[in-house]
This record gives C-alpha cells, sequence and structure tokens, in this order.
C-alpha cells in the first residue's frame, strides 16, 4: 500500500536524509522534508499533511513549539515525535502532556518495526476515516439539510414545531410532456429544473425538503421567511422561457410539524425527514391552482413580504379542497413582470 | 552515581545515531539512560523495613556498577568509531557506511 501527505521535520540534513530514504523505500511517497519551520507556511499554503513526523533533537528544546502550530493550523494531521530517552523524553512528555499537540511518542533509536508499523496504522485509520467522511458527505447531500439536526437527536420522537413559508412547484401537464418526449431527455430536463429551482431556494436562505417527483417543496424559516419565499419564487416563475417544462408557484406561510416518520429500528426499515400540517397542504393546493409562470400565495404572505413589484392580482374566495373556509389570495405572473 | 557522560551529551549520541546503520551506540547510551531511572526510582522508594532496605541497597550497587560498566563501554565504543568526545557529533566515516533498512 502506498501512503502519501506525510511531513517529515527535521532540522539535521543527514538524519532527516536517511529518514528519507527508508521512508521511501516503505512506500511512502510525496513526503514533504521541512527542516526549516520558517518553510511551512508556504509548505501548507500548497498542501496540509495527514501525518507530521518530527525528529526532535534534544539541545533545540524550543523546537517543540512547531507541534503547536502544525496542530493549530493543520488540526486532522497527526504528529509523531521521535525522541531520544532520558531528560528529553520527559521534556516531549510534558510538552504532550500540557498541549495535547502530540500524538504518538516514539523513542530513539529507531531499531525496530514499531516505527514503521505505528506509521502505517495511523495511516490506514486516516485513510478509513477519510474514506468514512467522504461516504458521510454523499449520504449527507441525499437528506434535506434540516433532517441533520433530526436524525442527530437521536430517533426523532419529537417533531419540532415551528411557523415557516412553505414554497411549492409543480410542473404543468408532466403527464403528457412524459409521454411527448422521450424519457431520457424528459429525465435530464427534469433534473437539470429542479436543481436549479433548489440552488434558488438555497440563495434565498431556504431549504429543500424533498423532491414530489415533479416538483420541488421548500420551506424558509425566520424573520423575513415570507418575502424570501416570495422573491424566491418570483425568481423561480422567472425562469419560465429557461426550460421546455412549464411549471406553477405556491406559497403559504403558517405553522408545521417537521420530524423523522416512520421506523428505522427494525431491519429493512426506514425513517423519512418530512415537513407535515396543514399550510403544507395550502401550500400545495395553491401550487396545483397556478398556470405555469404562475405564484399563487395567500393574501398574508403577500402582505407581510411587502413585495411592491411586480404587481399581483387579487383572487378573493378561493375554495381550496380539504379547506372549509374559502382562501384570499393572490397571482403574481411573470408575464406581468 | 557518578556520571561520565551528560545527559546532553549522550541524548545527542542518540539523536545522531537515530538512522545510523548499526544503532548499537544508541542503545548503549539508552540502557545507560534506563539505568540513571532505576538508580533514581529506588532512591524514591519507601524502606520502611530492614529487608527493604537491603533490596534497595542491592539494587544501588548491582545498577551504579552495572552503569559504571555500560558508560566505560560507551566510551571505548565512541573512541573505536571515532566520535569527537568534545562536541559528540558523529564521525563522518559513520554516516557514509552502507544504508541498511531501519
Amino acid at each position: 500500500m502506498k501512503y502519501s501527505g506525510l511531513m517529515l521535520i527535521d532540522s539535521d540534513s543527514y538524519t532527516s536524509s536517511v529518514l528519507m530514504s527508508d521512508l521511501l523505500g516503505r512506500g511512502f511517497r510525496d513526503i514533504h522534508a521541512v527542516s526549516s519551520t520558517l518553510e511551512l507556511p508556504r509548505i501548507l499554503q500548497t498542501s496540509q499533511p495527514d501525518v507530521v513526523v518530527f525528529n526532535y533533537h534534544s539541545d533545540q528544546p524550543d523546537s517543540l513549539i512547531v507541534c503547536g502550530t502544525l496542530k493549530a493550523l493543520v488540526p486532522r494531521a497527526a504528529m509523531i515525535v521521535i525522541v531520544s530517552p532520558g531528560p528529553a523524553l520527559k521534556v516531549v512528555r510534558e510538552w504532550a502532556k500540557q498541549t495535547r499537540s502530540i500524538d504518538v511518542v516514539i523513542e530513539k533509536p529507531l531499531s525496530d518495526e514499531r516505527f514503521f508499523m505505528t506509521l502505517e496504522e495511523i495511516f490506514r485509520v486516516k485513510v478509513a476515516t477519510r474514506e468514512m467522511e467522504e461516504r458521510a458527505e454523499r449520504l449527507a447531500k441525499l437528506v434535506p439539510e434540516d433532517a441533520l439536526p433530526a436524525i442527530e437527536r437521536g430517533g426523532g420522537i419529537e417533531a419540532e414545531m415551528f411557523e415557516a413559508a412553505v414554497l411549492f412547484t409543480d410542473i404543468r401537464g408532466s403527464s403528457r410532456l412524459i409521454r411527448e418526449m422521450p424519457p431520457r431527455e424528459f429525465f435530464d430536463q427534469l433534473n437539470q429544473l429542479l436543481s436549479t429551482q433548489a440552488r434558488h431556494v438555497q440563495n434565498y436562505q431556504g431549504s429543500v425538503v424533498k423532491y414530489t417527483g415533479d416538483g420541488v417543496m421548500a420551506i424558509f424559516r425566520g424573520m423575513g421567511r415570507s418575502y424570501l419565499a416570495l422573491r424566491c419564487g418570483l425568481e423561480l416563475a422567472g425562469l419560465r422561457n429557461d426550460t421546455k417544462l412549464p411549471f406553477g408557484i405556491g406559497i403559504a406561510q403558517g405553522l408545521v410539524l417537521a420530524g423523522l416518520i416512520g421506523d428505522s429500528n427494525h431491519a429493512g426499515h426506514r425513517s423519512q425527514y418530512d415537513v407535515v400540517g396543514a399550510t403544507v397542504h395550502l401550500a400545495s393546493r395553491l401550487c396545483s391552482l397556478a398556470d405555469a409562470g404562475e405564484v399563487v400565495v395567500t393574501n398574508g404572505i403577500n402582505m407581510a413580504a411587502k413585495v411592491t413589484k411586480p404587481v399581483p392580482r387579487s383572487v378573493s374566495g378561493v375554495s381550496v379542497r380539504g379547506f372549509d373556509k374559502v382562501i384570499d389570495c393572490v397571482v403574481f405572473s411573470s408575464s406581468a413582470a | 552515581m557518578k556520571e561520565q557522560f551528560n545527559p546532553a551529551q549522550i541524548s545527542k549520541v542518540i539523536d545522531q545515531a537515530l538512522v545510523y546503520q548499526c544503532a548499537c551506540p544508541a542503545q548503549v547510551c539508552r540502557a545507560i539512560f534506563e539505568l540513571r531511572e532505576l538508580y533514581e526510582y529506588q532512591i524514591n522508594c519507601a524502606s520502611d523495613s530492614v529487608n527493604d532496605e537491603l533490596v534497595h541497597k542491592t539494587i544501588a550497587e548491582a545498577t551504579e556498577k552495572a552503569h559504571e560498566q555500560m558508560e566505560e563501554c560507551l566510551k571505548k565504543i565512541l573512541d573505536i568509531e571515532g566520535w569527537d568526545q568534545s562536541t559528540f557529533a558523529m564521525p563522518e566515516a559513520l554516516k557514509k557506511k552502507p544504508g541498511k533498512p531501519l
């Protein structure tokens, strides 16, 4: 196995060269040899080591400072210090205890396999850790960002209730479009459109809860949520000329419940993060009322957002399925913008 | 305990012999440090009984003897290998020895 990402700090050119030669012989590659700590800033600009081997010379006690400096600049790097036994070892151990900047101390002379075994083990752990982090990062991209705190809370039995503006988008005539377009082209167009919509949602500090098949469901929280959601909706509506897939938008505001739904404690089962509530239903219904390029929002959202342009058209007394009372809405049309 | 070499001198030998193709001088240095630690350790031990005193006296005598011998051994080794015993710098000739993996 080839290891890379090693930094060797040794002020003695002879011991450094021999250590370097042995490390290369053991399969270590791309080793940064540093003889003076003054070189560190330049080297760290181009690459950051996974492991640092520092050959401590007992006649240079001040040189131990480099361990603390490196730990501060590259906290992920493992710091190995090789040191002669006796008083020097005591100094290094005390320094390690006080500063926590040294991970492993190895005694000189390095006449056995311990040094390389330790080094290889640290690299194996580093590689495994990096793979886990990359995997976690890939998986994290598959779940809504608001879901991560719920997952970390463990179990997600407690749903969170909060005020939010909920935005839905939905493609108009998608059944017809999918019949008329080659499936691959439809998928590519859909993927491009939803990715663009998600980017706009993020730009307006919202978060995508899920892709609903033909659209997105997003929420906006905190101060200014109505304004941000409406501005986002209007900007999305302006995208109509950039896509072959026309879509409408609906936005409503109110209390929602968020949390993990489903029981993942049993093998083969899984939980899913979702946001539910009457507000979510209303936003979805308003979306279904919107024609392509239109943003249908409750009057409440419009009043709170105080958006002056474009001027919407009022639609009073809209009867929405599942709601007993009629809803007063306004409709923004991208063609009127 | 009498010391022929001070800690800085011994550490300097080890530091340089770290990657010296024969680390035997460094191993001798290490043994000297360990003997000194053992001597220090037994000095700090409580001697609550006659037996305790005898145990520690026996260890102290053996340690002093071994320490003296190992220091003498180190001196001879450094002489044989041509180390400068004023600076304790490794002779250039040793550095040029063909390398053997650690």
